[in-house]
């Protein structure tokens, strides 16, 4: 499973890309553990012509943007690509991002 | 800047009452739980058709023609796609007793239609992207199922793989069709499965791996071949087609919202688009306004892996739809379907002609076929053989579909002829056996799933009144081998063999006392031959038994044995056990008369109705089937 340290500094965004793969059914979901108020997630477009063009079945780019927020917060987010019918399936892929906000000073 | 976007099921479900929307959120979505938001397109050029482009087609060219499903005959009447000879004999039927509504109906459902069920399970693509090969498999599943009353599970691997996809790759149900009529049909799993990456393969190198196709070498002898599939543009030919023909394929592009459909009639709330996928469409409401359609993600999405999506939404309407029909099945799929010296091959325009095989004196043996549309006639075919001491047994065999026929020697033997189809050249396969086997009886003879192409089986009476069974490895060195001798008092056996699904031999023989036994060959506990259930009485010849569709609820799901044997009065009584349901023989009927025995039968693409032949007192070989209204009786075919 792929890691990723980030800092950011408060009111500042990184966007994550990852391979969606709806039309098989999976769905991208998040959990935030740490400082829960460290930083927010949100559904990103993912840019102009993203999916567009692909073949039924294909996966295409999804993109998730984090803000941070709390200076001095710490907090692990865990992607898991996931079919929400299924729960007891192992996810088809998974990324921690290790989120630290750096103080405002 | 990211759009806003629901977050939560919980806020999606508010989302829908605001806007009024009639489907539901899957129940197994807790409100504070995400909604998923996967991600697709789906855009003019990529090999998918438009529905402008496909425009209208010629209904009445297609499918302006009686079908051997006689509930569709009915709906293409109503339709007024038939001529009126075919309208007439439409509406006999209707006159007596069938109600035959006008026009299209309001709704149109193929999991059920006149009582059966006609679509296979659904499926599973999981983890791959090959939404596109599951439709177009669904498509042929459902077609051979409708036009010719038989469950034929295909492997959606054997068109992904033939194409040489990978298990990330998109594609569209237009070239998997495509590749299934240029390549020799679908194949059935066990002949090439569909397979998806193995475990433990790193998420990054999943949408990279590929299979590397090498099907069964018997390819060609197990698949469910097509003609050319119909694009269908418009709307109202696309309601009119599911009511007379059946299913039809469809792409759509799928929102974030999707996801989360569970029952009601889907339309968008999301603006997000969240990818592209197709599916089986197997149905339409009008009175809800949607398409019923069946998903390949495993039962656990929508309602049990159903879902409805309401008319023109999310583009579904903007690409042409796909249908069949005209589907070739294969030996392999029907081999229990017939016993004896009839079964029904894909050959004649409508693919369902009967094969049949008959002693013509001298020891000859001829080859008989009857057409699969009206007025059925039956034709004499090439002769073959020399030694034929009785009827032979009759079957089709995955080696492309060869012919294959077995007979008891006028020296106690047991002989095998093949009709090579690729030459079009009846071969003399060799003579074998227990040297008393009984004159004038007829062999059990049966294709078995043990290897690929699977084993030759053959159980024959003996002089002393036992059970011999012979076996072929469908390899090299083509031995056949002694399996042994069991059983005692049996007074007659013939074609009644059948393997079932857990693998054991069935047979049904007739004892000295005038009633009917079952055996059967118990595999795991060293393939030793077991005493079954006895039932009947009176019984003066050979039993002919098959697994017929009764029963069988769904492609994995064994049907009611079907048994008809002749009694000392000439008559023949037909008798029946429900596999499924556990139910015991029961005799269902007696018919016929002047009945020296029944020298085949088989359940073919006529409605379900089963189909006997018999070899009367006078020499002569008759046909009778049974339908809705019981058992009638067909022309006399010709000397035996």
């Amino acid at each position: 499973m792929e890691v990723r340290r980030i800092e950011l500094g408060p009111g500042e965004t990184y966007t994550l890309r990852l391979p969606g793969r709806g039309a098989r059914g999976y769905v991208w979901t998040w959990q935030v553990t740490g400082d829960e108020d460290a930083v927010t997630v949100r559904v990103a477009d993912a840019g102009p012509g993203a999916g567009r063009g692909a073949l039924p079945g294909e996966a295409v780019e999804r993109a998730y943007t984090l803000r941070a927020r709390r200076p001095g917060a710490r907090a692990r987010i865990r992607f898991a690509q996931i079919r929400p019918p299924y729960p007891q399936e192992a996810p088809y892929d998974e990324i921690l991002l290790d989120v630290e906000v750096r103080d405002e000073a | 800047m990211p759009g806003e976007s629901v977050q939560t099921a919980g806020e999606l479900r508010a989302q829908l009452v605001a806007r009024g929307a009639r489907w539901s959120v899957s129940e197994h979505l807790a409100d504070g739980e995400r909604v998923p938001r996967p991600s697709l397109g789906l855009e003019p050029g990529v090999n998918l058709t438009p529905a402008a482009e496909a425009g209208t087609v010629d209904l009445r060219a297609l499918v302006g023609h009686p079908s051997g499903n006689p509930h569709l005959t009915r709906r293409r009447a109503a339709h007024g796609l038939l001529t009126d000879v075919d309208a007439a004999a439409a509406g006999a039927e209707a006159e007596a007793g069938v109600a035959v509504p006008a026009g299209r109906p309001v709704a149109v459902d193929w999991r059920s239609r006149w009582g059966w069920p006609w679509l296979t399970k659904v499926k599973d693509q999981n983890p791959c992207g090959s939404c596109w090969a599951f439709g177009a498999a669904g498509l042929v599943e459902s077609m051979a199922r409708i036009e010719h009353d038989v469950w034929a599970r295909r492997s959606e691997g054997d068109v992904h793989d033939g194409l040489k996809c990978t298990c990330g790759q998109g594609g569209n149900p237009e070239t998997a069709l495509d590749w299934i009529r240029a390549n020799g049909g679908l194949a059935d799993p066990d002949c090439w499965p569909y397979s998806t990456p193995p475990a433990g393969l790193p998420a990054e190198r999943r949408d990279a791996w590929r299979a590397e196709y090498t099907p069964s070498w018997d390819r060609s002898g197990r698949t469910v071949r097509i003609t050319d599939y119909v694009r269908l543009g418009d709307v109202e030919q696309q309601k009119a087609w599911l009511d007379t023909v059946g299913p039809l394929t469809a792409c759509f592009d799928v929102y974030d919202d999707f996801f989360g459909l569970g029952a009601g009639v889907y339309h968008r709330t999301s603006d997000r688009l969240a990818g592209g996928h197709c599916v089986l469409v197997v149905g339409y409401d009008d009175a809800a306004g949607c398409w019923l359609f069946k998903n390949s993600w495993g039962t656990g999405y929508h309602v049990g892996g159903y879902g409805r999506i309401a008319y023109g939404e999310v583009n579904i309407d903007y690409w042409a739809k796909c249908g069949l029909r005209g589907t070739n099945i294969d030996p392999w799929s029907k081999r229990r379907l017939h016993a004896g010296s009839v079964y029904e091959s894909g050959n004649g325009r409508a693919h369902r002609n009967f094969e049949m095989a008959a002693a013509a004196g001298g020891g000859r043996i001829q080859h008989w076929w009857r057409e699969g549309d009206a007025p059925f006639a039956w034709s004499r075919g090439a002769s073959f053989a020399g030694d034929a001491g009785g009827q032979p047994a009759f079957t089709g065999s995955t080696y492309n579909r060869n012919m294959e026929s077995l007979h008891v020697t006028t020296g106690g033997r047991l002989r095998h002829w093949y009709y090579e189809q690729s030459v079009g050249v009846w071969r003399d396969g060799g003579a074998f056996g227990p040297g008393d086997a009984a004159l004038g009886s007829t062999p059990g003879f049966i294709q078995s799933d043990y290897g690929k192409p699977g084993n030759f089986e053959v159980v024959v009476r003996t002089a002393d009144g036992r059970l011999n069974h012979w076996w072929r490895i469908n390899g090299a060195p083509w031995t056949w081998n002694d399996g042994g001798r069991f059983a005692s008092g049996i007074a007659h056996y013939g074609p009644a063999l059948v393997q079932t699904r857990s693998r054991h031999l069935d047979l049904v023989a007739a004892r000295t006392d005038g009633t009917m036994q079952l055996w059967w060959r118990d595999d795991p506990n060293g393939f030793v031959w077991r005493p079954g259930e006895v039932f009947g009485a009176g019984i003066t010849s050979a039993p002919c038994m098959v697994e017929s569709q009764y029963g069988a609820a769904d492609e994995d799901t064994a049907g009611n044995y079907e048994l008809c044997a002749a009694r000392a009065d000439g008559r023949v009584e037909h008798w029946w056990r429900g596999n499924a349901s556990g139910t015991g023989w029961a005799r269902g009927a007696v018919f016929g008369h002047d009945v020296l025995g029944v020298t085949g039968m088989l359940q073919g693409s006529f409605g379900f109705n089963l189909e006997v032949v018999v070899l009367r007192t006078d020499r002569l070989l008759q046909h009778y089937w049974r339908d809705g209204a019981g058992w009638h009786e067909g022309p006399v075919i010709g000397p035996a």
